[in-house]
């Protein structure tokens, strides 16, 4: 019985995992190649699943169709905040940057409050009730689609950064610069279409948790810390890492759940935190830490 | 086909080149000789784009740099291999050279430019799949020039090419870069080797303190007597 429940509780995490994989691959994608570390990237996450919403609420789209909408969306405001708000400071000391994003993630916050009020939005879909029954165990549709969904794109973006000039060229801006633009990069355009493919994966993300999440204009809150914790985990600008780190905090939460009340579970992701940073700061994958 | 024309520049306000004038005619080896810190590197850098002007002008194939960004400058022929290499040691040899010929006029050559550089530097081919940070530095050093030549460059220009290595590996590395050059590469060579610079140079200038201090041919110099008392200890 106990083993069922641990069981569940395991195949859980690794469906949640895989989502935090994505949202962490986003965030650890800009700071390897811009050394940012982005608070706004939950917002972000936010405002996917606000657009997966309306468009659900008022175009009756299919929540996972909303995805052409969602992505080119987040690409473009990633693209244009790194344009306009972060490449003006990118030589600034990193703690200017960091509050920069911190602000950003402020300001989206309060006017998605203001805009779409506090209350949470739900997208209440037909998946909801599809269920898959392994032996004592229960598989949601909706988890299931989530986990498949952020894996795929998940190696789109490697097959992105492995086989492409493009990816080349995001790789090689990311660990020498004055090199990259030797080679006749466009090292400006790279860091705005770096920032809008994280952007995007994290739009991706939050369209797929909608069908099952609530959408509230604090959420972003709430996964920015997990996939700090992920990304730190994995590596700052390790891509495996991204998404092992992923997997381990998916579990790990989803285990702790298991043995914590309510939502102590995060105490899990919060002692891993602090255990990596003691025991080996660069995280599982990571470079080693910059002076 | 590149003027410098009262070139200043230098760091947040300090400068480190004061007008300083030099050319580099189409064909030819011209090499740029200095010592540490006399301002190579950064002439390198403001021909390049990396590093903005105090004033002055560049031409490059008859037309002003001014306002044209690095990355487009490479697209124009104008070829740096920096100092340290700057390969990329988590990429591939292969990768490293296939962003040679990033630019769109280079990549429709890339499969020819691989095999001229493979039959230059054999023992890239042989390395081709692994990471540039397991090479050596003398392999490093030609990956980062065929990486400069997969760019299709009119003007090639090197910075320290020898910094670092081995006598023998140098002398290799000199030969290639005058074989480059008589298979109809220009090329501008910043050196502090001043002896072998020198002799394979067709014209050089003399750095010191950010100024240009002596200019002539290769052979000029190589027999000036203060360049021997100074630099080539004789």
């Amino acid at each position: 019985m106990f083993w069922a429940f641990f069981l569940q509780s395991l195949i859980n995490g690794v469906l949640t995992g895989a989502v935090y994989g994505l949202i962490a691959v986003g965030l650890t994608l800009i700071f390897g190649v811009m050394k940012i570390i982005n608070f706004a990237h939950g917002s972000l996450m936010m405002l996917g699943m606000y657009a997966t919403f309306w468009a659900w609420s008022l175009l009756q789209m299919d929540p996972y169709a909303s995805m052409v909408i969602s992505v080119p969306l987040l690409f473009v405001l990633g693209a244009l905040m790194q344009k306009l708000l972060i490449a003006p400071v990118m030589n600034a000391p990193e703690h200017n940057q960091l509050l920069l994003t911190l602000g950003v993630s402020l300001f989206l916050e309060n006017l998605a409050l203001f805009a779409f009020k506090a209350d949470p939005r739900f997208v209440q879909t037909d998946y909801l009730n599809i269920n898959y029954y392994v032996g004592p165990l229960t598989i949601k549709q909706v988890h299931l689609t989530a986990f498949a969904a952020s894996l795929l794109i998940t190696l789109l973006l490697y097959l992105l950064l492995a086989r492409t000039d493009l990816g080349k060229a995001i790789r090689a801006a990311a660990e020498e610069q004055e090199g990259a633009l030797l080679m006749g990069i466009n090292v400006k355009r790279i860091f705005w279409i770096s920032f809008g493919i994280g952007s995007a994966c994290v739009g991706a993300a939050g369209t797929l948790i909608a069908p099952f999440f609530p959408v509230d204009p604090h959420v972003g809150g709430l996964f920015v810390i997990t996939a700090f914790v992920v990304v730190v985990l994995g590596g700052m600008g390790s891509f495996g890492g991204a998404l092992l780190g992923g997997l381990i905090v998916g579990v790990g939460e989803s285990v702790g759940a298991m043995f914590l009340p309510g939502s102590m579970k995060q105490m899990v992701t919060f002692v891993l935190f602090v255990l990596i940073l003691l025991l080996r700061p660069s995280g599982l994958f990571g470079r080693s830490l910059r002076a | 086909m590149l003027e410098l024309q009262k070139v200043s520049t230098g760091y947040g306000g300090v400068p480190i080149l004061r007008d300083v004038s030099l050319e580099v005619r189409q064909g030819a080896i011209v090499t740029v000789v200095g010592a540490n810190g006399a301002g190579k590197t950064t002439t390198l850098r403001t021909i390049s784009g990396t590093l903005p002007l105090f004033g002055g002008r560049l031409r490059f194939l008859g037309e002003d740099l001014a306002g044209v960004p690095a990355h487009r400058r490479v697209e124009r022929g104008l070829v740096q291999v920096p100092e340290g290499r700057k390969i990329f040691s988590s990429l591939t040899v292969l990768e490293n050279l296939e962003l040679g010929s990033y630019t769109s006029r280079a990549k429709a050559r890339r499969h020819g430019s691989l095999e001229r550089v493979f039959s230059l530097f054999p023992i890239l081919k042989a390395r081709i799949r692994q990471p540039g940070s397991t090479l050596s530095g003398g392999e490093q050093q030609m990956l980062a020039i065929g990486r400069g030549l997969m760019a299709l460059p009119h003007l090639l220009m090197l910075d320290e090419p020898s910094l670092g290595l081995a006598p023998l590996i140098v002398r290799d590395i000199f030969s290639i870069v005058a074989e480059i050059n008589r298979a109809g590469t220009t090329v501008l060579l910043v050196e502090q080797n001043v002896q072998q610079s020198l002799a394979l140079a067709t014209h050089g200038y003399v750095l010191e303190n950010g100024t240009i201090t002596r200019a002539g041919s290769g052979a000029e110099l190589l027999a000036d007597p203060y360049l021997k008392e100074a630099y080539l200890g004789l």
